[in-house]
C-alpha cells in the first residue's frame, strides 16, 4: 500500500475509538475529508449544505459497518469515505432526477457496496417508522434502539435498561414490536 | 399436509431478526434464501422486519447526525475563539512593538501639542560666521558673568526652596517664582551636583544682577538629534563606544570647566527683543531625575528658562563642542517648533502649548 504509515497510525487510531463507541471519531473523520468531499458536490450540482449532509451521512455509515464488524480495512478510510459519498450523491440526484455529471470519478476501490438494509434505510418508508419511534416512547424506543442499531446483546440489554434478564428483554422487545406495528397499521389508515 | 400447515424458518422471529441483521454467514443466508422461494408470506414477513429495522436505522442515524452536527458546531465556536484569542494576541504584540519602535525613533510618548495664539518668535539677528557686534559681545560677556556668579553661589542656592515641576512626564513645566524669594535654577542644581571644581565664593555684586534676572519659569524639552554628517555619525559611535566613553570621561574631567560654553543671540518674542542665551553642558551635570528620561543619543535633553530681560537655553550633551555651539543658527521657528542648527547636527524641539501664554502663571 502507497499510503504512508502516518495515515496507517491515524485510521487505526479512529477505528480503535469508533470500535470502543467514541463520537469524537466521526469530527476527526469529518474534518479531514470535508475538503473532498465538498469539492465533489460542488462540482456535481450540489451545494455546500448537501456535502455537508453527505458526508455527515458516509461517515456515520462507516460507525455502523465498524460497529457490526462488517468492515473490511481495505483501503484508508478516507478512500471509504469518498467512495459512500459517491454512491450516496448518485442515488440521490438519481432520486432528484438530475443529470449525472460526468466528472464522476471511476469507481473507486473500497468496499463501500451498500446492503440492502442501507438501501431500504433510505427510503421514504423508513422514515414513517422512524416518527413512529417518536411516538413509541420509552422504555421501547431505547430497547430497540439497543437492539437493532447499537447491535447489543440481550444480557447487555437486560444489564443497561435494568431488566430482570434476557427472557424479559425478549419478551419486552416483543410487546414493543408489536406496539410499533400498531402505530404504523394506525398511520395508515 | 397442506401448504399452509408447512412450517419455514420465518416462523422463527429470533432466525429473521439474526438474517436481518446479517448476523449469519453468507452460505447460511444462500440457505435461507432457497428454502423461501417460492413462499411469498415468508418473504412478505422478511420484508416486514426488514422495514422495521430499517426504519430504526434511520432514526439511529438522525439522531447521530444530530449529535455529530452539534459536536460540530462546538468545535468551528471554539476555533473562533481560538482564532480571535491569537489575533488578539497577536495585535497586542504589534502595538507593542509598534509604541517600542516610537520610543525608540520619536522619544517619548508625548502627543502632539499645540502651540498657543500668543507668538513666541525667535528671530536670528546674526549671522553665525559674522563678527559679533561690539554691543552684542558686551551682552554676552555679561550673560556669561552672570551665569558664571550662579554657578560660584553655593549659599544662595542652598538658602532657596526647591523648584516643584509642574509635571513629572516628558515635559515639565515649573511655576515661576515670587519676586523676593531666591530660586536656583534647575541647571543650578544640575551643576551642584558636580560641586568639586567650583570656586565657593559669594559676589555680591554679581548676586544681586542676578537676582534681578531670576527665570520666572522654565520648562524642560526633549530635543530631537538628527545628524547630518557622516563624520558627526561616526563622532557618535566612538563616542558611545566603551573605550571610548573612558577616554570622553577622562577628557570631560579635564575640560569641565571649559565645556560650559554658551552663545548669546538675540531673539525676538512679540515687539520686545530677548537675548537668547545657548547653553552647553555635560551630560553628567542633568539631575539624576532627568537621567532617566534620556532614552537614546539622539535626544538632547534642555532646560528653557525665561527672565525678564532674556531667554536661557541649556543643552545637557556631550556631543557638542564648544566650536559647535559657536557656529550656533536658528534654522527655523514656528508656533510650536524650535529647530537649533549646529555644524554636524540639528536638534528640534517641540515647544508645548501653554508655554506662549507667558503672561499668566501656570500654577498658583
Amino acid at each position: 500500500m502507497k499510503s504512508s504509515i502516518f495515515f496507517l497510525n491515524d485510521d487505526a487510531r479512529i477505528l480503535d475509538l469508533m470500535k470502543k463507541g467514541d463520537e469524537e471519531a466521526l469530527v476527526t473523520l469529518y474534518q479531514s475529508n470535508r475538503k473532498m468531499v465538498t469539492s465533489f458536490v460542488l462540482r456535481n450540482s450540489g451545494t455546500s449544505d448537501d456535502a455537508e449532509d453527505l458526508l455527515q451521512e458516509a461517515v456515520i455509515i462507516l460507525w455502523e459497518r465498524v460497529r457490526e464488524d462488517r468492515f473490511e480495512y481495505s483501503s484508508k478510510l478516507s478512500t471509504f469515505i469518498y467512495a459512500t459519498a459517491q454512491n450516496l450523491w448518485r442515488r440521490r440526484l438519481a432520486r432528484m432526477k438530475k443529470e449525472i455529471s460526468v466528472e464522476f470519478d471511476e469507481k473507486i476501490e473500497a468496499n463501500d457496496d451498500p446492503s440492502i438494509l442501507d438501501e431500504l434505510v433510505e427510503n421514504e418508508r423508513s422514515k414513517t417508522i422512524a416518527l413512529a419511534l417518536v411516538k413509541l416512547g420509552e422504555p421501547c424506543k431505547t430497547l430497540l434502539m439497543l437492539f437493532y442499531w447499537e447491535n447489543s446483546s440481550m444480557d447487555e440489554i437486560a444489564k443497561r435498561l435494568k431488566f430482570a434478564n434476557a427472557d424479559t428483554v425478549k419478551s419486552k422487545k416483543y410487546q414493543c414490536k408489536k406496539a410499533l406495528e400498531k402505530i404504523l397499521s394506525d398511520e395508515r389508515i | 399436509m397442506s401448504e399452509s400447515d408447512k412450517t419455514y424458518w420465518t416462523d422463527d422471529p429470533e432466525l429473521v431478526e439474526k438474517y436481518v441483521l446479517g448476523k449469519i454467514s453468507d452460505v447460511e443466508c444462500q440457505r435461507l434464501d432457497a428454502e423461501i422461494a417460492d413462499c411469498e408470506p415468508c418473504k412478505e414477513k422478511l420484508r416486514q422486519e426488514m422495514e422495521l429495522a430499517a426504519g430504526i436505522r434511520r432514526y439511529g442515524r438522525d439522531t447521530m447526525k444530530a449529535s455529530l452536527k452539534i459536536k460540530l458546531r462546538r468545535e468551528q465556536s471554539t476555533q473562533i475563539f481560538r482564532y480571535q484569542w491569537i489575533s488578539f494576541a497577536a495585535a497586542v504584540v504589534v502595538i507593542a512593538i509598534g509604541v517600542g519602535v516610537y520610543r525608540m525613533w520619536f522619544g517619548d510618548l508625548v502627543a502632539p501639542t499645540k502651540f498657543g495664539n500668543k507668538e513666541i518668535v525667535f528671530k536670528q539677528t546674526e549671522s553665525p560666521n559674522k563678527p559679533l557686534e561690539e554691543k552684542d559681545k558686551s551682552k554676552e560677556s555679561e550673560s556669561l558673568k552672570k551665569e558664571e556668579a550662579q554657578v560660584k553661589e553655593p549659599n544662595r542656592r542652598s538658602a532657596r526652596p526647591s523648584r516643584v515641576e509642574e509635571r513629572a512626564s516628558d515635559v515639565a513645566i515649573a511655576e515661576s517664582a515670587p519676586a523676593q524669594t531666591q530660586k536656583p535654577t534647575i541647571a543650578d542644581q544640575a551643576q551642584s551636583n558636580q560641586g568639586a571644581g567650583s570656586t565657593q565664593q559669594h559676589v555680591e555684586g554679581k548676586f544681586k544682577k542676578i537676582e534681578a534676572e531670576q527665570p520666572t519659569r522654565s520648562i524642560w524639552l526633549i530635543g530631537s538629534v538628527t545628524m547630518v554628517s557622516e563624520k558627526s555619525r561616526q563622532g557618535l559611535q566612538e563616542q558611545t563606544s566603551p573605550r571610548a566613553l573612558g577616554l570622553k570621561e577622562e577628557q570631560q574631567k579635564n575640560d569641565n570647566a571649559g565645556r560650559d560654553q554658551n552663545k548669546t543671540l538675540i531673539v525676538k518674542r512679540g515687539k520686545v527683543d530677548k537675548n537668547l542665551v545657548l547653553q552647553q553642558r555635560p551630560f553628567k551635570s542633568l539631575p539624576r531625575s532627568r537621567q532617566s528620561q534620556m532614552s537614546s543619543q539622539r535626544h538632547a535633553e534642555t532646560l528653557i528658562e525665561e527672565s525678564g530681560s532674556s531667554l536661557s537655553l541649556t543643552i545637557f550633551n556631550d556631543a557638542l563642542s564648544p566650536e559647535d555651539l559657536e557656529q550656533a543658527v536658528i534654522e527655523r521657528s514656528t508656533d510650536d517648533s524650535l529647530v537649533i542648527a549646529l555644524p554636524n547636527q540639528r536638534i528640534s524641539y517641540r515647544i508645548p502649548s501653554g508655554w506662549n501664554e507667558q503672561q499668566r502663571p501656570l500654577r498658583r
